[in-house]
């Protein structure tokens, strides 16, 4: 039963950690433009999403170190303070994205301007790190974000040709734009396998003390939880295209994100997408600043787990304090976080094979896994995620110029 | 109207060769902001969103419409009826910005009156060829 519990915990992580304003913007972007034809983008983005994080559940569950712990002993400290810099400019980048769209959602809300909510939203963030648990974090910030599932329900009533969403199941090349279309569904896949969702959901594993027992568990989190946000992601799309595309509407600025869910659903609609917004980006700035916090603790050993007192790992606390301050500034200037989203999705594309790359050797090593490496399968899909971030790194920067 | 046609005069010294790519991109994003105007608006009338962020959307619009404007008449020199789609942007723009006059004073009969010239403008520019 407790294994039932740990299974409903896999679809909320997955529906908080995946649906961001990122994914959000990009999706109802990709709907717009092309219709229902990057569909499979987000998909891919799935899939990808659900084998790296069950490979980072299963090296905590057996090997009981999360994915930083690993290559940091595997790699050298060199090489993680590498991943280290890397992933924490990248969370720097994304983190006012996040910030900032819980304020766009506030805005939408009050009609006071987003930049004044940057400093209330950075305190509340602030604080359910500061005074929450582990488990505060992963059942009270997740469990709200199943509102996001009014994306799937409004695609529903959207009553979309069906035969055309099963079409865009299948990669196809695009009918005008292409480089705009490749560009987006290389930020829609690198989005989806950002650095941050594996490396949160091993350090998550190590804080539930999960054991060899839960390798089947683990299995059916990863894939129903990022099945779940790859199924929301989806559903936006799909939003997208029914009630943008038509009207020939693209989305050039954040407040027309507003509008996205006013066919299906009316006025409430609207609401929904203001709760959905505040609740997903929140969640995510929350899951960033950890991940901050927690590969600092793991690469320079201090001590560093969520349901310890702040004053008992004051490094700890200092990380995520420091990210969310740094992350609040370009909110208060007045980033607009759509035009920051797409190129920082272009830049996370770039850090993709820094970080997925070293997963390879280390879930092949039995000394941390016994008899639990990878097998075939897992090896092909991780060979096959390496050469896309690969590609990802190497394209999405040039797309990003030509495209836009 | 005076602003649309010094833009004109203004991008006809400086750039000597239109892009027709470029021009489709500016034209698909004044459709879109016209568009989405519309439909604030639209929403507006059934009380689907309320005001303050009506306002916010449509300013957005206006602030759109005039990069646009501007662009337009970068872009289209050399293009036959290039004066005229920058024109024809600025139009869009004001009857924008007469809505937002319109929200501010909750006049819903305005409000309502200008959705169907704002539907007409944004198909018209989302079809120029």
């Amino acid at each position: 039963m407790k294994k039932l519990g740990e299974l409903s915990l896999g679809i909320v992580t997955g529906v908080g950690g995946y649906l961001d304003i990122s994914s959000l913007v990009t999706a109802a972007q990709a709907g717009a433009t092309f219709g229902y034809r990057l569909l499979w983008a987000a998909i891919a983005g799935g899939i990808c999403a659900a084998f790296l994080c069950e490979q980072a559940g299963r090296l905590a569950a057996v090997g009981g170190r999360t994915v930083s712990d690993a290559i940091r002993e595997r790699f050298g400290s060199t090489y993680h303070l590498l991943l280290f810099a890397v992933v924490l400019a990248v969370s720097l980048l994304i983190l006012p994205i996040e910030i900032g769209g819980t304020c766009v959602a506030l805005q939408f809300a009050t009609g006071i301007g987003f930049q004044w909510w940057a400093v209330p939203v950075a305190f509340a963030c602030w604080l359910i790190l500061w005074r929450g648990s582990f488990a505060f974090v992963e059942y009270g910030v997740s469990s709200v974000s199943l509102v996001t599932l009014c994306f799937v329900a409004a695609a529903w009533w959207m009553h979309p040709e069906w035969s055309d969403v099963l079409r865009g199941l299948l990669p196809s090349r695009p009918d005008h734009d292409p480089t705009r279309y490749w560009f987006l569904a290389a930020i829609i896949i690198g989005a989806s396998i950002a650095p941050y969702l594996f490396l949160f959901y091993s350090s998550g594993a190590i804080e539930d003390r999960w054991t060899s027992d839960h390798v089947g568990v683990n299995r059916a989190i990863a894939a129903i939880g990022m099945g779940f946000g790859a199924l929301i992601s989806g559903a936006a799309l799909v939003v997208a295209a029914d009630a943008f595309g038509p009207r020939g509407i693209g989305l050039d600025h954040y407040t027309q994100l507003g509008l996205l869910l006013l066919d299906a659903m009316g006025p409430w609609g609207f609401w929904l997408l203001v709760v959905s917004l505040a609740v997903a980006c929140l969640g995510t700035a929350v899951e960033i600043a950890l991940v901050a916090a927690y590969m600092a603790a793991q690469g320079f050993g201090w001590p560093g787990s969520q349901d310890a007192k702040p004053r008992d790992q004051s490094r700890f606390a200092l990380v995520y304090t420091g990210a969310i301050v740094a992350g609040t500034i370009p909110v208060l200037i007045g980033w607009d976080p759509i035009q920051v989203t797409t190129v920082s999705l272009a830049l996370t594309a770039l850090t993709l094979p820094v970080a997925v790359g070293p997963l390879l050797f280390v879930m092949n090593d039995p000394t941390y896994l016994g008899e639990h490496v990878n097998g075939r399968l897992s090896n092909v899909v991780v060979v096959a995620i390496i050469a896309l971030a690969f590609v990802l790194a190497v394209v999405t920067v040039p797309l990003q110029i030509f495209g836009s | 109207m005076l602003a649309a046609l010094l833009h004109v005069a203004a991008a006809s010294a400086a750039k000597p060769a239109p892009s027709p790519s470029r021009l489709r991109r500016d034209l698909d994003r004044a459709a879109s902001w016209t568009a989405t105007a519309a439909y604030v608006a639209r929403r507006r009338t059934e009380h689907a969103v309320p005001a303050h962020y009506a306002r916010d959307a449509l300013r957005a619009a206006v602030d759109g419409l005039s990069t646009a404007t501007t662009e337009v008449a970068r872009d289209a020199v050399g293009v036959a009826d290039g004066r005229d789609l920058a024109l024809r942007i600025d139009g869009a723009r004001r009857l924008v910005d007469a809505l937002v006059v319109a929200i501010d004073h909750d006049d819903a009969v305005a409000v309502a009156a200008s959705v169907g010239p704002l539907e007409a403008a944004a198909n018209r520019l989302g079809s120029t060829p």
